[in-house]
């Protein structure tokens, strides 16, 4: 059952392509699948990408299982599309409009760099972890005690 | 993120304690007062001490937040952002309860404090360490400037070798004696005593490290990284993670002027090394790699994030140049096989 969920997001056209960074929309559900490298060079076509597909949404899925690299500032502008507020500055999506955003086959190292970072807890960011059952979780902040 | 005029109240004292009962002075009134007053608390320190602290407290001793030093951050930057981390999702959860009932406690108008009592590991140390430790401790007052933190650290005399306690009077704006609290006559500009400690040049690249001429082309340098390495037998995630440290670097040095820089790497025992020099190059922020990353874009972000990866991030600026030297564990390490959580959260 796991596996007929995981991942049947359907492509239909690129958005962007340079060779290097390939976005394609995905219409179930209905959001981006980012394949290749994402750096300085790379960012301002997944800026242009991230805001013609997130805009108008109340709900985006990224599909990252392509992502071979992706910096701190890609990665802060997938977080972003979220819509939450201190992201001034970095997805410049409409002022105020929040959005769930769902990511789908996220690199382990992304995982990884999301939680050094903080941004795993972001309001509005469920990671769809593998092994966590068929539907997404949201990924919590609860505390215990002990802060080791 | 900029620290610089956001408004923060961090507090910063050192208690340096040559009893039990000097420490407990200071540390149960510290950790008390904040729980009277609904803060959060957090003691890091020795287990012995931890022992002493939850008998002294009683009862509210469950009620305080805690962690062993030695596992609360494993290197300077990892501590830094440990403090910040804790601050943040305790302020966060205290706003979230405040939103749900107005009528909970808080202190009006005012940013709600975080208490941490913080005490150093020192024994054990190699010198390099101790200077890494020590410039920390100074950095904290800038990295940590714009949080609401109340952090005493205590330092016990008993252990202590060397200069540290001394340098503790130049890296903490306050002392504390018991519940006192007074103005360190020694304390030093965190900038001037960052540079202090920076004096010392870098190791030397050995004669048979591996040179590569980055010229601003980040995949060609990761390409360059993922096949050293290969060689070098840093697999996996590891790699992955290498790779991600030393681009996020080739992006900096890219954005200062002239750009571009000579990479070479090296391994030594312990540790794969990865140097970076750029002639004419200038980096002026002695803070930079510390200041925790936020959504809000902030200058060196990135090397924030390769601080977070690596045992070692240091930087180096003069007339000649600009260098920065990382070094990851080598494949003979065997820390994350053991616990893989160690370096990274898990």
């Amino acid at each position: 059952m796991l596996e007929e969920r995981r991942f049947a997001m359907m492509s239909s056209y690129a958005v962007y392509d340079d060779g290097v960074l390939r976005i394609t929309s995905t219409t179930n559900p209905p959001g981006l699948a980012i394949a290749g490298e994402i750096d300085e060079s790379t960012y301002p076509g997944l800026l242009s990408a991230l805001q013609r597909s997130a805009d108008s949404r109340a709900e985006i899925h990224f599909s990252l299982g392509g992502l071979k690299y992706c910096d701190l500032a890609g990665l802060r502008a997938i977080v972003c599309a979220t819509g939450i507020d201190g992201c001034e500055g970095s997805f410049n999506g409409r002022p105020g409009h929040r959005r769930a955003v769902v990511l789908h086959e996220v690199p382990p190292q992304l995982i990884t760099v999301l939680r050094i970072v903080g941004w795993d807890s972001t309001p509005g960011l469920t990671l769809d972890l593998p092994g966590r059952g068929a539907a997404p979780k949201s990924v919590g902040t609860m505390q215990g005690r002990a802060v080791v | 993120m900029s620290t610089e005029g956001t408004g923060g109240t961090f507090r910063h004292g050192v208690c340096v304690y040559d009893s039990d009962r000097q420490f407990l002075d200071t540390a149960v009134p510290f950790l008390a007062e904040g729980l009277a007053f609904g803060e959060p608390a957090l003691a890091v320190t020795t287990p012995a001490n931890l022992e002493l602290i939850g008998a002294a407290l009683g009862k509210r001793a469950g009620e305080v937040d805690y962690a062993e030093s030695a596992f609360f951050g494993r290197r300077p930057p990892q501590r830094v952002a440990a403090f910040y981390r804790y601050w943040r999702t305790r302020t966060a959860a205290r706003e979230r309860a405040t939103i749900a009932n107005p009528e909970s406690r808080g202190i009006p108008g005012g940013a709600a404090r975080v208490r941490i009592l913080a005490e150093p590991v020192w024994a054990g140390r190699s010198a390099r360490e101790i200077t890494a430790w020590t410039r920390m401790e100074s950095a904290l007052n800038v990295a940590l400037a714009a949080t609401s933190i109340s952090m005493i650290c205590p330092y016990d005399a008993r252990t202590l070798g060397g200069d540290i306690a001394a340098d503790a009077l130049c890296t903490h704006p306050v002392l504390v004696t018991g519940e006192r609290s007074a103005p360190s006559a020694q304390y030093v500009d965190p900038a001037a005593f960052a540079r202090s400690r920076d004096a010392g040049p870098l190791a030397d690249p050995p004669a048979d490290a591996v040179t590569f001429s980055f010229n601003g082309d980040l995949r060609a340098l990761r390409r360059f990284i993922t096949d050293r390495a290969a060689e070098y037998g840093v697999e996996g995630d590891r790699a992955e993670m290498l790779v991600l440290a030393v681009s996020e670097v080739g992006a900096y040095l890219k954005r200062q002027p002239p750009g571009g820089a000579a990479v070479r790497t090296w391994e030594q025992p312990g540790a794969v090394v990865c140097d970076f020099r750029q002639p004419g190059g200038t980096i002026g922020d002695p803070f930079l790699g510390l200041r925790p990353a936020e959504l809000e874009p902030g200058d060196g972000d990135g090397l924030w994030l390769t601080n977070q990866i690596c045992d070692w991030m240091e930087i180096r600026s003069d007339g000649d140049g600009c260098a920065v030297q990382l070094q990851v564990p080598s494949r003979h390490d065997q820390e994350m096989v053991a616990q893989p959580g160690i370096r990274y959260p898990a």
